[in-house]
């Protein structure tokens, strides 16, 4: 059992630097978990904390219910990958593996099969009396996570590992990553800025912002319902639209206006149920997607294309309003024209307008 | 708050650094506080005993021709030699820094005298400086530049020149490392813009490489001063404080007043004087060097 | 620098080389002396190159006078203070470099600061010392001396290489289950190599070289250092035997130039890198 339990961790470095401020999270045994966030937010020092590379300064850790706060690197069952690899550069492909079991004590005799099978796991039977210096990016990142697998242990924590690779690889990597852990079958927790790799290969994500943690969903939970402003403009790409306006009447039902736009909230709509009174600033979220083109009186502006291929993201101008929308590669637009915009309601999400930024509604 | 795991790394830490700690103490700090403590007594060398003279080794000192004598033989081997080996390295640099035939090989034999013994120098300077025999002597009157053999060490100010200039040829190859690492590390770019401007060679000197020299300069001058100052093997060594005590520094009136006049309290008296001098001249230096980068 | 062409280069090399053989002149005198035989050596006029060569006064040096003892103890001094040094420094510099703890930054600075004592400051005291201690003229007296002036310069440049080894790699071999000293020995310490040569060469040279202590703390005849000994056959002499004592500089500089040709590729990496900087 090897569920991972952050109890009120706090991490304040010398100096008065909050990394991380009272974190409560729970991680599930086998589970792959990302932590996701823009640099500074203190994913990195978590995941050290439960490495043992840093000390909380105050709260506790526990793994499978064993409290492991004091305990050295050495002591826990935990496997790193670090962003720059970390290879030890004077041993061999084969001696990087090895090293890991001659510190466990695991004796001689096994030794040997242990490292044959990882070699062959991961390709690298070929590379293994190869010093780190002659591999490619590529190879030295599967050198450490071999080290990291040969020891089979509880947990995996992979910090960036993928930050270094080409993009191309990178896809490839990931693919490899996911099947790797479904087939170990280990707590996986993984540390990373970049939100495509977070979507793609986790069970649950945690977001983090300047130490606090945001949000701790399924990718597709984050998704469709951002806990609060952050998240909401952190995950998505393009970005999702923000907009400041307030609530009011519109077409004889509550909605959501601003100078330029009024969008009547339909009914069952998630806000409804929590919707603050009218007059009441708000912030609305519209995702590019729920932004589409429709025949009609044009109300917007296109001003900038950018033709991705399969579909082209282009900017808009609704009277003073910027807004940014998904558009399919068959309908062509040209710079200046002019063209009626429909935001699709029912996914408009809604947060309060306060530093918290919390989503109105479930 | 430190958890127990910082705390013992804390205490690792400190016992890796214990022993530096340890032989310090006992080699440096104890005898640093020891010479001051020595220093007044009266201790007779052979049998290491003495008697409370208090402050009376400083003022007997301070009254007699021969600390002063001690301190001016000292400042003016330091400032000659000194002088030379900073013009000497910085000269030395720039012309191992162009290209020429078999570079490595002309640095190595540039730089050669800083690393033989004092000894080995002093050994070969005497015998280049022996009025009979030397060649120096020779070539200089082949040359007809003088015509009576020089004696070198025997008489002043022959005694102090001889020493300044094998002081320079000792310490220079330091001034070159130095300095040449810092050349190395100056952008073509910089001289491209100023030949572009129109700056010949000499105003390319003075004003890109010097200014980037200065840092190192600063660093290199004090450094050099300051072994320069202490310098006791190569003086006691080529002239022995001769003739009489003309060439007699600091450092040798101390190893005299210990061994010959076999008054170890008064020697450490010397020495810490010596120190004092030394403080002041530093604490000046970095004031004004203080005071330079403000401007 | 302007670009010379092939002449210029030419006219250059000769002038810097012209410079460069003054300056290398006296020891160039020193070999060429060493191998006169004795005779012509008093010769008026004196002759630059030697007429004769001859390898007598080497052999008298090595078979006829102690200078082969003076070696040995120069060997057991050098080579013993090298590796106390080596061994004192790594791990302190490791503490400085990778530990954090209360009045770290200040031993640093104390340390770097006591490489400004003036030696002779401190003859006195240590004889003393080395008196009470009980080991007074012995080779060890000047062993501990050395290794304690040799031991700022080798923390400075140690601690400086060990800072440029990244962390992660500490960091990774914890987490593989290193002990926090068994990582310095696995991963620290070969990374580190290369200042530990230099180090060791720079410790030898200061070691092989110095005079002062070695005649202040070792009066012993049969325990003399090459650079204490060899003045002594100087003074001792009834008459001053210059291609003995040539031939003797010439041995004892030999083991520096191989010292030296190991440590030219180091040198001006090591200052330009990270030590006289602005």
């Amino acid at each position: 059992m090897s569920h991972v339990v952050f109890d009120g961790v706090r991490k304040v470095f010398t100096g008065g630097a909050v990394a991380v401020e009272g974190l409560d999270l729970q991680i599930r045994d086998q589970e792959f978990i990302s932590l996701l966030g823009p640099s500074g937010c203190g994913k990195t020092t978590t995941l050290r904390m439960l490495a043992g590379l840093e000390q909380p300064s105050s709260g506790r850790i526990r793994v499978g219910g064993r409290d492991i706060t004091d305990l050295p690197p050495a002591k826990r069952n935990v496997a790193m990958v670090f962003q720059s690899y970390a290879l030890y550069p004077h041993m061999s492909v084969e001696g990087n593996i090895e090293y890991p079991l001659r510190k466990r004590g695991v004796p001689k005799a096994e030794r040997g099969a242990l490292i044959a099978r990882t070699l062959e796991l991961l390709d690298l039977t070929a590379l293994k009396e190869r010093k780190p210096r002659q591999l490619s990016g590529g190879q030295q990142q599967r050198v450490a996570l071999g080290r990291a697998i040969v020891r089979d242990p509880e947990i995996f924590l992979l910090d960036e590992p993928l930050s270094n690779l080409d993009a191309k690889l990178r896809a490839h990597m990931r693919a490899e990553l996911i099947e790797l852990q479904r087939r170990l079958g280990r707590t996986m927790i993984y540390v990373t800025h970049d939100q495509l790799e977070a979507m793609t290969m986790s069970h649950r994500i945690a977001i983090m912002n300047k130490g606090v943690l945001q949000q701790l969903d399924t990718p597709d939970a984050i998704y469709r319902r951002p806990a609060n402003l952050f998240v909401a403009g952190f995950v998505g790409a393009p970005a999702m639209n923000l907009l400041h306006g307030e609530i009011a009447s519109v077409d004889s039902g509550a909605g959501f206006v601003t100078r330029d736009l009024a969008i009547p909230l339909p009914p069952g709509h998630a806000a409804l149920a929590a919707l603050p009174v009218t007059g009441t600033r708000v912030r609305a979220g519209i995702r590019p997607e729920d932004v589409r083109c429709v025949p009609g009186e044009p109300n917007a502006r296109v001003t900038i294309i950018e033709p991705t291929g399969h579909e082209s993201i282009v900017f808009f101008r609704w009277g003073e309003t910027a807004l940014v929308a998904r558009v399919d590669g068959e309908t062509r637009l040209t710079a200046g024209e002019k063209v009626r915009l429909e935001i699709r309601a029912q996914n408009l999400h809604l947060f309060a307008e306060d530093e918290a930024g919390r989503r109105i509604g479930s | 708050m430190t958890s127990p795991l910082d705390r013992r790394n804390h205490l690792l830490g400190a016992m890796l650094i214990a022993p530096t700690i340890l032989i310090f103490c006992a080699v440096i700090v104890y005898p640093l506080v020891s010479a001051l403590y020595l220093s007044l007594f009266r201790i007779a060398t052979p049998t290491l005993t003495g008697a409370w003279v208090g402050f009376s080794n400083y003022t007997e000192l301070l009254g007699s021709g021969i600390f002063w004598r001690g301190l001016r033989a000292n400042l003016v081997w330091t400032a000659g030699t000194l002088v030379l080996q900073i013009v000497f390295g910085v000269l030395a640099a720039l012309m191992l820094h162009q290209n020429m035939l078999f570079r490595s090989l002309a640095r190595a034999l540039i730089l050669f005298p800083y690393f033989i013994s004092t000894v080995v120098a002093v050994l070969v300077w005497r015998w280049l400086f022996n009025d009979l025999y030397g060649i120096l002597n020779h070539l200089l009157l082949l040359a007809g530049l003088i015509d009576m053999p020089v004696d070198w060490l025997g008489s002043m100010p022959n005694a102090m020149i001889s020493l300044v200039l094998v002081g320079a040829w000792k310490y220079f190859p330091f001034v070159v490392i130095a300095v040449l690492a810092r050349l190395q590390t100056i952008p073509e770019t910089l001289y491209e813009a100023a030949s572009i401007d129109g700056a010949g060679p000499l105003a390319r000197f003075w004003d890109v490489t010097l200014p980037q020299l200065r840092s190192v300069l600063v660093i290199v001058i004090l450094l050099r001063a300051i072994w320069d100052f202490k310098e006791f093997d190569l003086i006691f060594l080529l002239t022995g404080g001769g003739p009489i005590d003309s060439t007699q520094t600091l450092p040798l009136l101390v190893y005299q007043e210990a061994f010959s006049m076999q008054d170890m309290g008064r020697a450490s008296a010397v020495a810490v004087l010596m120190m004092a001098v030394m403080l002041v001249f530093m604490t000046a230096y970095f004031r004004s060097y203080g005071r330079q980068e403000e401007s | 620098m302007s670009r010379r062409g092939p002449l210029g280069f030419a006219l250059y090399s000769l002038f810097a080389w012209s410079i460069v053989a003054l300056v290398a002149f006296p020891l160039l005198w020193m070999v060429v002396t060493s191998l006169k035989p004795q005779n012509e050596l008093f010769r008026r006029p004196p002759t630059i190159l030697p007429q004769i060569v001859t390898f007598e006064h080497y052999v008298k040096l090595i078979l006829e006078t102690p200078f082969p003892i003076y070696f040995r103890n120069s060997v057991i001094l050098a080579i013993g203070t090298s590796f106390a040094v080596i061994v004192v420094a790594t791990l302190g510099a490791h503490s400085l470099a990778r530990f954090a703890y209360p009045g770290r930054r200040f031993l640093a600075q104390l340390v770097l600061f006591t490489y400004l004592l003036p030696s002779v400051v401190l003859i006195i005291p240590l004889y003393m010392l080395m008196v009470w201690l009980g080991i007074a003229n012995t080779l060890f007296s000047l062993m501990l001396a050395y290794t304690s002036f040799a031991l700022p310069f080798a923390l400075w440049l140690l601690r400086s290489f060990m800072a440029s080894i990244p962390d992660d790699l500490e960091h990774a071999a914890l987490v593989d289950g290193a002990s926090r000293m068994e990582a310095f020995f696995d991963v620290i310490l070969p990374q580190a190599l290369p200042g530990i040569i230099s180090t060791s060469l720079f410790t030898f040279i200061l070691a092989w070289n110095e005079y002062l202590y070695a005649l202040v703390l070792l009066n012993r005849d049969a325990w003399r250092p090459l650079t204490t000994g060899v003045i002594n056959m100087l003074t001792s002499a009834f008459n001053i035997e210059w291609s003995l004592l040539m031939a003797a500089s010439v041995m004892m500089s030999v083991p520096l130039i191989v010292v030296f040709a190991f440590l030219q590729k180091h040198l001006t990496q090591g200052f330009g890198a990270g030590g006289v900087k602005g």
